[in-house]
């Protein structure tokens, strides 16, 4: 069996690009929101999204391709071109939906994406609504541990468009005034924008390459509510499910678990199931927290920008604040913290998400 | 050879073509329209709740797995069942119709019954809804595959690995688009059960050996419509 290590990875968010500027947004505390200029908001239930420093539409490529290039154009050298590419991603590049409906298919995209990363084969795309790239790292690492490939590239994208942006005001889901996870009077998220990467690699390889780790995807678990396509089960046993699988599969028993990076979307119903789940598994409060009071919902990238801050989090030894917490959900007390919380000895992390459907997935990463 | 329990066999298989549904135990196949599977108890114990509102894909996706499951002998359902996906054309089709009703609407109010269709997932988290599947649950696009059955072959076996992990009791893999499906159940084996249900081969209706990416490509047909078995 061959441990799974995180060898490279970077992304970029409203905080811009990389990722300690964005732990330093998180660390502030602040929203990183603001108003959106791209479409006509006025029928539309919130303004606020989480945008990217001057990513701008433009007639000659997509949002998530603007995001994309540059970070990818960065690695350049640094991804081996047998890693298989898994693209992660809920809607891709749909802001093509209405002048080149065919270019905004998820195939396309990933054709695009592999030949940014000049990979020698077809990619093969990951979906799981809102816990996509949760579910890609689990599959890579999967693959990996399993001796079926030596190195895998996450990749991992979506952006703020009219598309989403309308869907999510249809359900009534959006927050106006952003996103307030775990607080006691949150109503609903807030929509963000991201692109990320991940290379995989087994510990053998990564040691022949001479490669620094990361970090660990120690291990995984996915599962289903089967309960609603847009509630998650009242009784958060569909999530508990995961995260048990997780720690088996990591072999890590919960009480080593240092914090959580919890999906916390800012929604009544997400965020009250996530703690029911947590209270099922945990015997004690663990130092939690979500990142979407920060960098927005980032939707199918969601699961590996927070895997990226989590690994960050375990190097530091430090939870970062929930943001935009102003009166602590009675429910999340003892939990969450509106401040960073030191976490000294911590040896392993859990990140989980949750997605339309009830589709959840949970990784327990190690430093 | 490996122990029984070491062995991942395909214990059902469910098909949809043209309007066409079988399964092994549906023979000869008939060809009832969707809603006649609907009502048929021993697929459904009720129709599924909004199956009128579901999208094309979904309600192939589910009375696919229906099939299949019904194929699968007792208790080949299990609670930590999963459920893989895969087609050909991810949710282009759904992505469409919900915004193109949003741009006819003035671009004021979207659906939210539209809007749920618009992920790759969503057949998937329709069926496992429906039948209870609490196990891993995502879609996994295969561009460029040599035909549905090898995509249907590929996620196969990524559903036989997660059921040799423990991660699932069992597991379903099921190719399913707007026009036609396939799905196939996956669990140990138990036994000694034959060699040859185990993956990458099934026994075709008459009895004979066939590989899964055969079987697929010749009950769905890849040009999508073809004849069923």
């Amino acid at each position: 069996m061959s441990r799974t290590l995180v060898v490279e990875a970077d992304l970029v968010t409203a905080w811009g690009h990389g990722a300690a500027a964005c732990w330093r947004g998180l660390l502030s505390g602040s929203p990183a929101f603001s108003e959106i200029r791209r479409f006509d908001c006025a029928a539309l239930q919130s303004r606020l999204a989480a945008l990217v420093p001057e990513l701008h539409p433009d007639p000659s490529r997509s949002l998530v391709m603007g995001l994309l290039k540059p970070l990818l154009a960065e690695a350049a050298g640094r991804i081996p071109r047998d890693a298989l590419v898994l693209l992660a991603t809920t809607t891709g590049e749909v802001d093509l939906l209405e002048t080149a409906p065919a270019d905004s298919r998820l195939d396309r995209l990933l054709a695009r994406v592999c030949d940014l990363c000049q990979a020698r084969e077809p990619g093969r795309i990951v979906s799981a609504a809102c816990a996509s790239s949760t579910a890609a790292l689990a599959v890579g690492a999967s693959l990996i541990r399993g001796k079926k490939r030596e190195a895998v590239l996450v990749v991992a994208c979506d952006a703020v468009t009219e598309f989403i942006v309308a869907g999510f005001s249809s359900l009534f889901a959006l927050d106006p005034d952003g996103a307030r996870p775990f607080d006691r009077h949150r109503k609903g998220l807030t929509i963000g924008e991201a692109a990320a990467f991940a290379l995989l690699m087994s510990e053998e390889r990564a040691a022949r390459e001479k490669r620094r780790a990361l970090g660990e995807i120690a291990g995984w678990g996915l599962s289903g509510d089967a309960n609603h396509m847009t509630g998650p089960s009242r009784d958060g046993e569909g999530l508990a499910l995961a995260v048990r699988q997780a720690l088996r599969s990591a072999d890590v028993p919960a009480e080593r678990i240092g914090s959580i990076s919890a999906h916390g979307t800012g929604t009544l119903y997400n965020d009250s199931m996530e703690l029911k789940a947590f209270k099922k598994v945990f015997q004690r409060p663990i130092p939690m927290y979500s990142i979407k009071g920060s960098v927005g919902h980032t939707m199918g990238a969601a699961g590996l920008v927070e895997t990226i801050l989590a690994l960050e989090s375990l190097h530091e030894q430090v939870a970062p604040p929930t943001a935009n917490l102003r009166e602590v959900d009675p429910e999340a007390g003892a939990w969450v913290s509106p401040a960073p919380v030191e976490t000294r000895g911590m040896e392993a992390a859990l990140t989980t998400n949750s997605g339309f459907g009830g589709l959840n997935a949970a990784l327990v990463l190690k430093a | 050879m490996k122990d029984a329990a070491d062995r991942i066999v395909v214990s059902g298989v469910g098909w949809i073509s043209g309007g066409r549904g079988g399964g092994r135990g549906r023979r000869p196949a008939r060809i009832p329209e969707l809603g006649e599977l609907l009502r048929d108890p021993e697929l459904f114990a009720a129709p599924p709740r909004n199956f009128g509102r579901f999208d094309a894909g979904s309600r192939i996706a589910c009375c696919v797995c229906a099939l299949a499951l019904k194929d699968a002998e007792p208790g080949g359902r299990a609670d930590r069942t999963g459920l893989l996906g895969t087609n050909e054309n991810g949710c282009l089709e759904t992505n469409l119709a919900y915004f193109r009703d949003y741009v006819q609407a003035g671009r004021k109010l979207a659906r939210g019954n539209l809007f749920i269709y618009t992920l790759p997932s969503s057949p998937l988290a329709e069926t496992a809804i429906c039948f209870g599947l609490k196990g891993p649950v995502f879609y996994w696009g295969v561009p460029g595959a040599s035909g549905r059955g090898a995509a249907l072959a590929e996620l196969a076996g990524l559903a036989a690995d997660a059921v040799s992990r423990g991660e699932a009791d069992g597991m379903i893999a099921v190719h399913a688009d707007e026009r036609a499906g396939m799905g196939l159940v996956l669990r140990r084996a138990r036994g000694t059960e034959p060699a040859t249900w185990s993956l990458p081969w099934v026994r075709d209706r008459i009895g004979q050996a066939v590989s899964v990416d055969a079987m697929a490509n010749a009950l769905c047909g890849d040009a999508g419509g073809g004849q069923a078995s």
